[in-house]
């Protein structure tokens, strides 16, 4: 694969991130605020690509497929590029939004390469996820955001049933924050 | 053989006392750790460091301080939370040392 440009964008990284990856043989998943980005670019802008790896891998690996992208590892763990704005980092797996583990997820295409991502539905959970546990204010507006511009691939019924077994299995989150957040996606969700 | 058991389980003794501790405190900062703890505070830091990134631990700042606690995304949250209060109060030493360290005395008017 040749070097990103100087000004590639998100998407362009998330392409090329995914697909270097995939021909090394390792799976990954963009996940977290990089992902509502991808979907919903006018609702959040991220600077920081996140991806799980689906099996785990060497870094060695990510190294060797990173490299000829122009992207080295950082000190801190990140992939940095010289002349591209966004970093590139991957948090420990495996995929999950709160107790509950990700199995599925979207397969985009474009030319030749390909990107594995969160779906919409996923990310508006895991953007709430952050709202529900840390009281992220910012993620909750992406929430709403992206759900409004995506209304047709959220499923609100979905999203409720999963927040009740979450309050039941892991009874540590608010139910109140749930119920506000409910009532406001089914009002920008139609 | 209970410690040996649980440098398994964490990767390392440090880690283990730092996660209990939390179990206990719910919240903290690296140089009250370390105190705490009786461990060097860079020993310590590493060993946050390290469970931040494994997505164990969240961090934020509070002014200056970066106060640390366990993830509450983390996909296991409610069970380890639940495991490290258990280990915490199982352990007198560690007990012992939170709470004198949380009822030394302070300045009349100081912030808890």
């Amino acid at each position: 694969m040749t070097p990103l440009p100087r000004g590639a964008s998100l998407t362009d990284v998330a392409f090329a991130v995914c697909t270097a990856l995939e021909r090394a043989g390792e799976r990954a998943v963009l996940c977290g605020g990089s992902a509502a980005t991808y979907y919903a670019p006018e609702a959040y802008q991220s600077r920081d690509l996140d991806f799980v790896l689906r099996f785990g891998a060497r870094a060695t690996t990510v190294d060797g497929a990173l490299r000829p992208l122009g992207y080295l590892r950082a000190p801190e763990g990140l992939y940095a590029h010289p002349d591209v704005l966004y970093t590139v980092e991957f948090p420990a797996g495996p995929l999950a939004i709160g107790s509950e583990t990700i199995t599925e997820y979207a397969t985009e295409h474009r030319d030749d390469l390909v990107l594995f991502v969160y779906t919409p539905n996923d990310v508006v959970r895991d953007r709430f996820m952050h709202y529900w546990a840390w009281g992220d204010q910012l993620a909750l507006r992406v929430a709403l955001d992206l759900a409004a511009l995506r209304s047709a691939d959220i499923d609100v019924g979905a999203i409720h049933a999963w927040t009740e077994r979450e309050l039941r299995d892991a009874p540590v989150y608010d139910r109140l924050r749930r119920d506000h957040f409910i009532e406001q996606l089914r009002r920008v969700v139609r | 053989m209970v410690t040996s058991r649980l440098k398994g389980l964490f990767g390392s003794r440090t880690r283990e006392r730092v996660l209990k501790a939390l179990g206990l405190l719910e919240r903290s900062y690296p140089r009250e750790l370390a105190a705490i703890l009786d461990e060097d505070l860079s020993v310590v830091q590493r060993s946050l460091d390290d469970l931040e990134r494994d997505g164990i631990l969240g961090s934020r700042l509070m002014g200056r301080t970066r106060l640390f606690e366990l993830n509450r995304t983390y996909q296991h949250y409610a069970q380890l939370r639940d495991l490290l209060a258990r280990m915490g109060q199982a352990d007198p030493e560690t007990v012992q040392a939170v709470q004198h360290l949380r009822q030394r005395p302070r300045r009349a008017g100081k912030t808890v």
